[in-house]
């Protein structure tokens, strides 16, 4: 039993997304973890400033019924699934990631050089978490989707925007680790 | 995964795909009903191509820059991680600015 312990493999994790993904659609649901932004915000009244937040909330709540799971996913995964903290990246990252000034990269999932408390009470770090944050919730509404809309359900329906989508993400993410973030460290 | 030093995520998402695909198609042939006894029927993705390459770019600069997309944001919350209640809420900020400025956008 202790290879559950252990971070799963590849072919594990990926096929229970898909599992996943399809048993939202048998539940007459859809598999996407961005909707929930635009229904929070509905919830929070900006239905009132901009027609893109009116809508039904109540047949969109099942959506953050998604974001509870993923939270007591997380939390079970982590206290209970979980024998090391570390993450398996590749020497030639740690390396990287290293010259980057990160003390001890893959000894945790979130470096605590940028999520740490301290560190985000330094404005350099704040300013990045929420100028991420930004572009992604930005983006996704943008794009109509994040990777689960798109690459894991638009790509299994073989939808072609969402492979556009895909490529999008794949531009912005490559700008950004290429040559954004070593300007920034 | 950006930095092609890793199969893990590629397998992740491959994987999920080939799977999901040939299950999307079994449902979409047999057409298999969902539980409240309707025929499944999946939508398709608007034809929007301008708003899915500009908005998947900026999407992927912050997925990058805040090394986490929307579902590994709550996860992550459930770990633990303080930290990302600031990059939700920047989220929502971000997805409230969208909706504020989309007639104004090209799609």
């Amino acid at each position: 039993m202790d290879f559950i312990l252990e971070p799963w493999p590849w072919y594990v994790s990926g096929p229970l997304f898909a599992l996943v993904m399809l048993s939202l659609t048998i539940f007459g649901k859809n598999f996407g973890m961005s909707s929930n932004l635009r229904t929070l915000c509905a919830i929070g009244g900006a239905g009132k400033v901009a027609s893109f937040f009116k809508f039904d909330i109540k047949a969109q709540k099942w959506n953050l019924v998604v974001v509870l799971g993923a939270v007591i996913g997380g939390y079970i995964g982590s206290h209970f699934l979980q024998n090391q903290p570390d993450i398996a990246i590749s020497a030639s990252t740690i390396e990287a990631l290293q010259q980057m000034g990160f003390q001890d990269p893959g000894a945790s999932i979130l470096p605590p050089e940028l999520f740490s408390l301290d560190a985000i009470s330094q404005p350099k770090t704040l300013f990045m978490l929420i100028l991420g944050g930004f572009l992604v919730g930005f983006g996704t509404r943008y794009a109509g989707g994040c990777t689960s809309g798109h690459a894991i359900s638009g790509l299994s329906n073989l939808q072609v925007p969402s492979l556009v989508a895909v490529i999008g993400f794949f531009i912005g993410g490559l700008i950004m680790t290429h040559f954004i973030l070593p300007l920034l460290f | 995964m950006f930095r092609f030093e890793s199969f893990h995520m590629y397998g992740i998402i491959g994987s999920a795909v080939a799977l999901g695909a040939i299950g999307i198609a079994l449902i979409k042939k047999f057409k298999v009903k969902d539980l409240s006894g309707q025929i499944i029927e999946i939508p398709n993705k608007a034809k929007n191509y301008t708003s899915a390459i500009i908005g998947g770019s900026i999407f992927g600069l912050g997925w990058a820059l805040a090394g986490a997309c929307p579902g590994p944001m709550y996860v992550l919350v459930g770990t633990g991680a303080i930290s990302m209640f600031v990059v939700i809420g920047a989220a929502l900020l971000g997805t409230f600015v969208y909706g504020l400025l989309r007639d104004k956008l090209p799609h």
